[in-house]
C-alpha cells in the first residue's frame, strides 16, 4: 500500500507540483518563440552583425540566440553590444567561446531595461580576435517575426534576419505561472474534443474507484 | 486477463494504475518520440527501406537524424500511425515534420503525445501479466503485479522519455517464459523478434544458451534467434543500415569505456566484465529456473560499465522487480537503491530533455530553465559527481551479482 501511495504522490508531483514549482525558477521570459533556424553567419575578424528589434514587453533583460561552435573550436572573446533608439551604447557583454557548446541556446543577459515596451533597440555581435576557422556562428531564419527589424552586416543592410528572442524579467513572482496557465488553456480550448475524451477517461475510473 | 486481476483481487488497483498513466501521458514530451514517429511516417508514403531513404533524402528533410532502431520498429510504429490517423487531426504531419521549438505550441500537442504513447500503455499493462508467470505463490504474484504497476521509475521511463524499448522488453520477457517452459525454438524466435526492434536482447543469447539443458538445445536456441534476427535485417543490409542502426548506441558504447594499456590498445571494461560473468556461469552447475537472475546480473554489469540512455533502464526493471520479490530482505531494497541511483545519473547530464524541457509541451517557458547540470556546475564538477555515482552503482552491482551468483548455484 505504501508503494501505491508513493506512486500516486509521484504522479501528482509530476503533473501538478513540479510544473508549478518550476515556474518560480524561471528568471526570464521570452518575448516570443524563437523563429526556426536556417543557415548561419560566422562571427569573426572585421564582421559585425547588427540586428534591430522592437521590444514586445517591458524589462528587456537579454537576448537568447542559438550559436554554433563546431568542435568547440572558439576560445576567443565575442562582444555583444546593445544600443538604444538613439544609437547610444547602453549595455556591453563579453562572451567566452570556450563556454559555448555547439548549437547551444545562449542567453545573453544584462541589467534589465525597465520601460522597454515598444521601444527600438539594436544589438550587435562581433569577435575581432576570431578567425574564419574558429569563429562562432549565429543562425539566420526565413521566418522573420514582425517585431524583428533590420539586419545589417557592418552597417550594410541585409535581407536576412537573425533567429533570436528577446528575454524579459518577469514583473512579479506569479507572472510566469500565469503565462504557463495561458499556454495550457490555449491548448485545452484549441482541442476541446480531446480534453472531453480525457475528462471521460479520468472521471470514469475515478467514479469506479470511489463508488464501487 | 480480467480473470487474473479478479483472482488476485487487484481490480481497483489496476484501474488506478491505468488512471495514473493516463494523467501523465499527454503532458510530458521527449524529442525522441517525435523523431522516430517522423521517420516511421514514411511508411504511409510506401517507403520500405527507411535507412537508405533517410540517407538519400537527408538534405530535404527537416529532421535529419538517422533511424537508429532495427527494422521492426519502423514497421510497427509506421503501421500504428496509419491506424491512428483518424484520431490524429490533419495538422499532425506538420507537427511531426516541424523541427523547431514552435512545434510544441501546436494546439494538438497533447492529443498527439497521448495517442502516440497508447501502444506503450498497452504493452506496459501487459508486463505485470507476464511477470506473475515467474511465480506460483499468489502473494508473490500480487506483489510483483503491484510493484510493476506502481513503481514510479518505470512510469517515468515509459511516459516521460517514451522510447520504444518497451516493445523489446515485452518480447524478451515472453522469450524467457517460453525458455522456462522448455519451448526452446519459440524462445529463440521471440528473442530474435525482440532484437528485430532493438539489438540489445541478443546480449542475453549466450547466457540463455548456458541454461539450455543440452548442447543440442543450446544450438537450437542460437539458430532460432539468429535466423529470426537475420531474416528481419537482411532485406535492409546496406552501408546506410550499418552506419545508422548497427554501429550506433549500445554496440559502440559497450566497446567505448576502456583502460588504456599502451600503444593504442585498451581493455574494454564492459566486454571484460560480461566475459568474466559468462565464463563463471559456464563453469558452474546452475539452476535453470533462475535464468532471469542471470539476465538481471548481465544487465547490472552492463549499466555499471557504459554511458546509457535513461530509457534503457527499462530493460532491467522487470528483472529487478522479480529479484526484489524473491529477496524481500536488505538485498531486495539494495536493488531499488541501485535503480534509483541509475535513474539519477542521466538526470545530471547536460541535456535539457532529461529534465526541464520534458515539460515544454505545457509551455515553452520551461526551456529557459537551467538544467541540473548547469546548477551543479556552480557548486561542483557534474562530471565528477556522475563518475562518483556511477562508481557507487558499479560497487552495488558487484555486491548484488556476488550474492545472486550464490543463489544461481542453489
Amino acid at each position: 500500500m505504501k508503494f501505491v501511495i508513493f506512486a500516486i504522490s509521484f504522479v501528482i508531483f509530476l503533473i501538478v507540483i513540479l510544473p508549478i514549482a518550476l515556474t518560480f525558477a524561471v528568471r526570464n521570459i521570452p518575448g516570443d518563440v524563437q523563429p526556426s533556424l536556417k543557415d548561419t553567419k560566422k562571427i569573426y575578424g572585421q564582421y559585425t552583425y547588427y540586428q534591430s528589434l522592437i521590444s514586445t514587453r517591458d524589462n528587456l533583460a537579454g537576448i537568447g540566440v542559438s550559436l554554433k561552435n563546431p568542435r568547440l573550436a572558439n576560445k576567443h572573446e565575442t562582444i555583444f553590444n546593445l544600443y538604444d533608439q538613439n544609437n547610444t551604447l547602453i549595455r556591453k557583454i563579453t562572451l567566452k567561446g570556450e563556454n559555448i557548446a555547439d548549437g547551444q541556446f545562449v542567453k545573453i543577459l544584462f541589467e534589465p531595461i525597465a520601460s522597454s515596451l515598444n521601444k527600438k533597440f539594436t544589438w550587435s555581435i562581433a569577435s575581432p580576435d576570431s578567425s574564419k576557422d574558429d569563429g562562432l556562428e549565429v543562425f539566420l531564419t526565413d521566418k522573420k517575426p514582425v517585431w524583428s527589424q533590420e539586419f545589417m552586416v557592418n552597417q550594410k543592410l541585409s535581407e536576412d534576419s537573425l533567429s533570436y528572442v528577446t528575454l524579459h524579467k518577469p514583473s512579479n513572482a506569479t507572472e510566469v505561472l500565469r503565462m504557463v496557465l495561458v499556454d495550457f488553456s490555449t491548448k485545452v480550448n484549441g482541442d476541446r474534443i480531446f480534453f472531453m475524451v480525457m475528462g471521460i477517461l479520468v472521471i470514469c475510473p475515478l467514479i469506479y474507484l470511489l463508488i464501487f | 486477463m480480467l480473470k487474473i486481476i479478479s483472482e488476485l483481487k487487484l481490480k481497483k488497483l489496476f484501474v488506478l494504475a491505468v488512471l495514473l498513466r493516463i494523467l501523465i501521458m499527454p503532458f510530458y514530451f521527449h524529442p525522441d518520440i517525435k523523431t522516430y514517429y517522423f521517420q516511421s511516417s514514411f511508411l504511409k508514403q510506401g517507403v520500405f527501406n527507411i535507412y537508405s531513404y533517410l540517407t538519400n533524402n537527408k538534405g530535404n528533410l527537416t529532421i535529419k537524424e538517422d533511424f537508429v532502431y532495427f527494422p521492426l520498429t519502423y514497421f510497427f510504429l509506421g503501421t500504428y500511425q496509419i491506424l491512428a490517423t483518424p484520431i490524429l487531426e490533419p495538422q499532425f504531419n506538420n507537427w511531426l515534420s516541424d523541427a523547431s521549438e514552435q512545434a510544441r505550441n501546436n494546439i494538438g500537442t497533447f492529443r498527439y503525445l497521448f495517442v502516440l504513447k497508447l501502444p506503450y500503455l498497452i504493452l506496459d499493462l501487459l508486463i505485470p501479466f507476464l511477470l506473475i508467470r515467474f511465480f506460483s505463490d499468489t502473494d508473490k504474484k500480487r506483489k510483483v503485479f503491484i510493484l510493476w504497476l506502481f513503481n514510479p521509475l518505470s512510469i517515468a521511463i515509459i511516459y516521460i522519455y517514451s522510447n520504444i524499448d518497451i516493445i523489446s522488453v515485452v518480447l524478451s520477457l515472453i522469450s524467457l517464459l517460453l525458455f522456462r517452459n522448455k519451448k526452446i525454438v519459440l524462445a529463440g524466435i521471440m528473442l530474435g523478434l525482440a532484437a528485430g526492434f532493438k539489438a540489445y536482447p541478443m546480449l542475453f543469447l549466450p547466457f540463455l544458451m548456458i541454461y539450455a539443458k543440452s548442447a543440442k538445445a543450446a544450438i537450437k536456441l542460437f539458430l532460432a534467434a539468429i535466423t529470426t534476427m537475420f531474416l528481419i535485417i537482411l532485406p535492409f543490409w546496406s552501408s546506410a543500415f550499418l552506419n545508422s542502426a548497427l554501429i550506433s548506441g549500445l554496440t559502440t558504447r559497450i566497446a567505448f569505456p576502456g583502460i588504456p594499456i599502451g600503444f593504442g590498445e585498451a581493455i574494454m571494461v564492459g566486454v571484460l566484465s560480461l566475459t568474466a560473468f559468462f565464463i563463471m556461469e559456464l563453469t558452474e552447475n546452475l539452476n535453470s529456473d533462475k535464468v532471469w537472475l542471470s539476465i538481471f546480473c548481465v544487465l547490472l554489469l552492463l549499466f555499471s560499465t557504459i554511458h546509457y540512455h535513461i530509457a534503457w533502464l527499462l530493460w532491467i526493471v522487470p528483472f529487478l522487480i522479480i529479484f526484489s520479490v524473491t529477496q524481500p530482505n536488505i538485498l531486495g531494497k539494495l536493488a531499488w537503491v541501485w535503480l534509483s541511483l541509475a535513474f539519477v545519473i542521466p538526470l545530471t547530464f547536460d541535456d535539457k530533455f532529461m529534465t526541464v524541457s520534458t515539460l515544454s509541451a505545457l509551455s515553452p517557458l520551461y526551456n529557459l530553465l537551467p538544467t541540473p547540470f548547469l546548477v551543479l556546475q556552480k557548486i561542483y564538477d557534474p562530471y565528477l559527481l556522475q563518475g562518483a555515482i556511477h562508481s557507487i552503482l558499479f560497487g552495488t552491482s558487484l555486491v548484488l551479482i556476488f550474492r545472486s551468483f550464490k543463489m544461481l548455484k542453489t
